[in-house]
Order: C-alpha cells, then structure tokens, then sequence
C-alpha cells in the first residue's frame, strides 16, 4: 500500500488554482520589494554640501579670514578698521567695546560686514546666524547677535569656538546653520 | 483542462498553469534584478561620492603643506599645484573637473583644471572646501575649492 497522498480533481481545476495563488503571491513579493527599493533611488549627479555644510569649518575659515572693506565707526568715537583685519580681531575689539558698556548698535556697519562674509561662505542653500555669549558660572551672556533668529523647530547645524584675546572673560562664538527657505515656504 | 483523477499531474501538464507560473517567476526575478540593479548604482554613487572628497581633502592637504605656519596658501601657489598628479594618486584613471574659486572679499576664478573636457557622463559627485588664502596685499581671503569626479 503506498503511503502516498493523491486527491481527486474531477474538473482539473486544483492546478489552475494554485498556480494563480502562486502567481498573486510573486505580484505581491515582487510590488514589496519594488516599493523598498524606490524611495532610495537617487540622482546620478550627486553634490555633497563640503566644507559649506560644516558649521565648524565655516567658523574657523571666518574668523580667519579678512575683512576686506575698510569700516570706519563714529560712534561713540571716530575708530577705523582696516581691511587686512582679521574677522577675529574686530570681534575682540567688538565684545571689549559691548563690555565696556557701548550699544551693539554703534558697531552695526562692521556687523553688517560680518554678515555679509558669512552669507557668502554659506551659500545660499544655508542660512547663518552667530552669536557672541560670554561665558559665567550662572548663565551664558548674549552680547552680539548677527543673522536671522532661528526657529527652535527648525533643523540645524551648530559649531562653536572660543574667541582668543577678548579679554578677561571666556567668550564663545556659536554658528547656526540651519538650511534656507524654499521659496514655496516663505511668506509674502 | 482536462481532468486528473489521480491527482498526480502536477502544474506542467496544462499550459495556463505554466503560463501563470513563468509569470509569477518572471515578475520576481525581474523585480530582484531591478532592486540588484539599483542597489549597485547607489554603492557606486557612494564610492564615487568618498573619491570626490578624498581627492579634495587631499588637494587642501598638499596646498597648505607648503605653508605649514600661516595654514593657508597664497594665490601664487595654487598655480603651482600638480593637480593631474593628485588626481592620478587618488582617482585611479576616473575623470575630474576642478576650480579654484576666490569668494571673498571678491569673487575670482584663481584656477580651473579638468582631465578632459569633451567627456560626458551620466554619473557625477561633486563636492568643495573652503580654505583661507594669503591674499597679494597681507590680508586673508576665502578660496572655495570645488571638485567634481565622473
């Protein structure tokens, strides 16, 4: 007597039947992995963001770097900085003044420099802001601000240093990142 | 169809069941080799993308060797930089296209260098550096180096 199974398929439809299940179950695995696969397709040209995207390097490329105009202050005295200055040197000087109890206002023209330096290391895919704070046992100080406030939802990109030469206390320069605005996004 | 009263004659003996079965395995073999497919050229974009920064970290790194105590170039120096021979330590016969590009305090193409001009190519990965660079007047620039490898 054979062990084995046999099953009656008077119409010989059993076949047909499961050969369509196995049909429907090959759609089904291969719309599952079709569907894994393409939401991480990607464009044959690919543009890294470099150093652009590198909060810390843009720190230290801007600090470094010259001011490149001549900026002539007069308030609360006639003082000029010279072009070859470094960004640093004129943030000392900056935070001495702010310290010493002079308005942050009074430095707007070299400010605006700073900013517009910053912008073009950026690009225009990031938009920046820095922020000057002076360093205490309670609380950190805010003493410049430059750039755009940034939301707090939105997603950034920080950086920080201390400043050297900024006198007695520790001061820290905090760079944010944070990706621009597509234009759909801004308001009118 | 005819009918199969023993019940042995399996999925071959009837076209339409063939027919239903090659498609099934069709469609998941077609659907692998495009997933296979896909996967490869994101790996080769990732290579591609890991070359185009070693190429650069290694560009900044043979152009600020030469001034180890300023840690920045000047602009004469950048005209004196064997590219091609960085290009072909790192990039193992792939093409390039470099610019040296000063963006402050003005914009100025310093230098732009490329293995060959007339190639095209479906695939690309580009990426750049930013350095600091002694300037003729003493003051400090910002030259963004950018790469593409293809």
């Amino acid at each position: 007597m054979s062990s084995r199974k046999t099953r009656a398929d008077a119409q010989g439809q059993l076949a047909l039947v499961d050969a369509m299940v196995f049909f429907a179950a090959m759609l089904l695995v291969s719309g599952m992995l079709a569907a894994l696969c393409m939401p991480e397709s990607e464009s044959p040209q690919k543009a890294t963001a470099g150093s652009r995207g590198d909060p810390a390097t843009v720190l230290r490329v801007f600090l470094g770097s010259s001011l490149g105009a001549p900026v002539f202050l007069d308030k609360p005295m006639a003082f000029m900085l010279d072009s070859r200055q470094e960004v640093a040197e004129c943030l000392a000087v900056e935070i001495q003044a702010v310290e010493s109890g002079i308005a942050v206002s009074c430095f707007r023209p070299l400010n605006d420099i700073l900013l517009s330096i910053l912008v073009t290391l950026c690009g225009l895919s990031l938009e920046p802001s820095l922020e000057v704070v002076r360093m205490t046992d309670l609380q950190p100080v805010t003493l410049i601000e430059l750039g755009h406030e940034l939301s707090k939802s939105q997603n950034t990109y920080a950086g920080s240093t201390e400043l050297p030469g900024s006198g007695d206390h520790v001061h820290l320069v905090k760079l944010e990142l944070a990706p621009a605005l597509l234009p759909e996004h801004v308001d009118v | 169809m005819h009918a199969d009263d023993d019940g042995v004659s399996g999925f071959f003996e009837d076209l339409p069941v063939l027919a239903f079965v090659l498609a099934g395995v069709f469609a998941l073999v077609s659907s692998s080799a495009t997933v296979c497919q896909m996967r490869l050229q994101e790996r080769a974009g990732i290579e591609l993308e890991m070359l185009a920064n070693e190429f650069a970290d290694l560009l900044m790194v043979k152009l600020c060797a030469v001034f180890p105590d300023h840690s920045a170039p000047d602009v004469g120096s950048i005209g004196a930089l064997n590219v091609t021979e960085i290009a072909s330590d790192v990039l193992a016969g792939m093409h390039f296209q470099v610019a040296f590009v000063l963006i402050h305090p003005e914009l100025k193409w310093l230098r732009t260098e490329s293995s060959d001009d007339n190639i095209t190519t479906d695939r690309a990965c580009s990426t750049s550096r930013l350095s600091k660079v002694l300037l003729p007047d003493g003051g400090f620039g910002v030259m963004e180096v950018r790469c593409v490898v293809f």
